[in-house]
């Protein structure tokens, strides 16, 4: 149905889409997840062509859109874009705004139109509105006019540029209620979005969208609960991580610690979460410093939003060592301070040196 | 004063200054060459503006720089100037009437603002706008037919509107090149009655019912447009 092969796009220097490739076949539901600014977005342009890619093909039912001497309008029909920004016709009654596509570019009679301009509206719950102008619907109500215009030209395959962005939480449901709706007609859809859950839900695959191309794509169970790779995991999580270099004992720990606090402060933890992190964190490095082996360490924080816990990793590049049984230098108040404020404290042995790491969370 | 006095007072200047030697039909002329004028810059100059507006909108600087240049030479150039230039330089060998030259110097000052005031309406509208034509599978000429120019009219018109007022009036300096307009007409009116009271506020009174005409119908092609209107369809 859809065939993207090496596509590549540049925005000046930047480089947003680097050899991307992918197909989509028909009646599949592609969600396309991702950070902000990874080219989720982009990509959907380049498929109707609103972008000009730099250099790559993409195959519609076998043509290449991105052909230099392309019937680019032609082509486009078989593609229906619904836009966050709804972009309805504001001029036209919604009415109008569903028969100007057939009207114009598939010459149907207006009468023919009209009829089916009304039977879409009913399909989206808005038959009423047909005579109404865009300015008076509510943004829910305009997503699914702009749904139902997309209808109107029979597209063969559905863009959604993040169509509930734009939309307060209260009018998400009624749009998605229609995508829904969508794919149980058998729709080939591509769906980028920040509805994760939604997207789990109606997709047969997933494409997760970083680092200037598809990272890693699978259908929504795999890649909502068992993504393989480490960004992927990172963004489903919805891991926020903080990185700090300590290189001896001499470090600058207030630096350090107005770090950690406003990393803290940022993600909005409760004073007693962020008191306990400082805690943890200087208990643990007043245990490594007293052993004579231990120089430079880094410190990873990462705090999953998704389930309020808070992650403290030590890494260090030294010959094996476990801190917290080595009895030369077991500090035992600084040991059972931490052991009070942190659960899962666990030693291992990495490639190049050992790493500890614990949890904290929010119930303590 | 006693109002009968007034009122006879009046008579005897119309009397003289739009009765005597018919004058009433020189004033008939001047009020003609002033609406050929007005009309024919209107009409060519809002053709031009079209044109030059496209040019300064293109991508290519072939086209943009000329109109750039063309915008800012002309909005820099009083026009009693530009008109004499026009009329004593660059139409100087040839031998045309000078109400043709009026009307083409005026044409030509008229597409330097109306080419700005269409490009600021077409700006105006979102870009989304054009998208969703596009991706609907219009063309580029059917999106800007019947997505951009409507909604852009609608915000065009209201300054156009000024904009045109401003040329009926602006037409009262073709006297510069002996053309015989309202203006003109009254003038010599006063030399001849020796009474400039009243040919000038006469004349004065006419510009403003002609530019209040003028205003209503605008008004009410704008009004004809609002979306409100047109969605009542037969």
């Amino acid at each position: 149905m859809i065939d993207i092969q090496n596509l590549t796009m540049r925005f000046g220097a930047d480089c947003v889409l680097d050899n991307l490739s992918a197909s989509i076949r028909e009646g599949e539901v592609v969600s396309v997840i991702g950070p902000s600014g990874t080219g989720k977005s982009t990509l959907l342009r380049c498929i109707n062509r609103l972008e000009n890619p730099e250099s790559g093909s993409i195959l519609i039912d076998g043509e290449d859109i991105l052909a230099p001497h392309a019937d680019v309008p032609r082509i486009r029909r078989k593609t229906g874009m619904v836009f966050q920004s709804f972009n309805l016709f504001d001029h036209l009654t919604v009415l109008d705004n569903l028969m100007i596509g057939p009207v114009r570019i598939l010459k149907h009679t207006r009468r023919d139109a009209e009829a089916r301009g009304h039977e879409l509206l009913r399909m989206v719950g808005l038959g009423e509105k047909a005579m109404s102008l865009p300015g008076e619907l509510s943004g829910g109500q305009k997503q699914r006019v702009a749904i139902a215009r997309c209808l109107s030209m029979q597209p063969k395959i559905m863009l959604f540029d993040e169509p509930t962005s734009a939309l307060d939480p209260t009018m998400i449901s009624e749009v998605l209620a229609v995508i829904r709706r969508l794919t149980r007609d058998g729709m080939t859809m591509m769906i980028v979005t920040h509805e994760l859950n939604f997207a789990r839900d109606v997709s047969n695959r997933i494409f997760y969208m970083d680092d200037r191309g598809i990272y890693e794509s699978g259908p929504p169970e795999q890649i909502m609960s068992a993504p393989q790779k480490e960004k992927t995991r990172r963004f489903i999580n919805r891991l926020r991580s903080f990185f700090y270099r300590i290189d001896g004992p001499d470090f600058d720990a207030f630096g350090m610690n107005a770090e950690i606090e406003t990393f803290c402060e940022k993600h909005l933890l409760s004073r007693r979460m962020s008191h306990h992190t400082l805690l943890a964190v200087e208990e643990s490095l007043s245990l490594y410093f007293a052993h004579a082996n231990y120089r430079a360490v880094a410190l990873t924080i990462s705090y999953a939003e998704k389930d309020g816990t808070l992650h403290l990793r030590f890494e260090d590049q030294q010959p094996p060592c476990n801190f917290l049984e080595d009895a030369s230098c077991v500090d035992d108040i600084a040991l059972t301070v931490l052991k009070g404020i942190v659960h899962d404290i666990r030693c291992e042995r990495t490639e190049e040196g050992n790493r500890v790491s614990m949890t904290l969370n929010e119930a303590g | 004063m006693d109002p009968l006095a007034f009122v006879s007072r009046i008579a005897t200047s119309v009397e003289i200054n739009v009765i005597q030697e018919q004058r009433y039909l020189l004033l008939l002329d001047g009020m003609k060459t002033t609406a050929l004028i007005s009309l024919g810059a209107i009409v060519l100059g809002s053709l031009l503006g079209g044109v030059i507006c496209r040019m300064r909108m293109a991508r290519c600087a072939w086209l943009t720089v000329p109109a750039q240049a063309y915008i800012a030479i002309i909005r820099g150039i009083p026009l009693p100037v530009m008109l004499m230039i026009a009329y004593y330089v660059v139409f100087a060998s040839v031998n045309i009437p000078p109400v043709w030259v009026a009307i083409a110097t005026f044409t030509v000052t008229f597409a330097a603002y109306a080419a700005e005031i269409y490009r600021a309406g077409v700006e105006s509208i979102d870009r989304g706008q054009q998208e969703a034509g596009l991706a609907l599978g219009l063309t580029r000429i059917q999106t800007f037919t019947h997505i951009i120019a409507p909604q852009a009219l609608c915000r065009i018109l209201p300054v156009y509107k000024g904009e045109v007022i401003n040329l009926v009036k602006m037409t009262s300096v073709v006297g510069f090149i002996a053309v015989q307009d309202l203006t003109r007409t009254a003038d010599i009116i006063r030399s001849r009655t020796f009474d400039a009271f009243f040919p000038l506020v006469m004349v004065a009174i006419l510009y403003f019912l002609i530019s209040w005409l003028l205003l209503i119908s605008l008004t009410g092609i704008e009004r004809h447009l609002q979306p409100r209107r047109r969605s009542v369809r037969s």
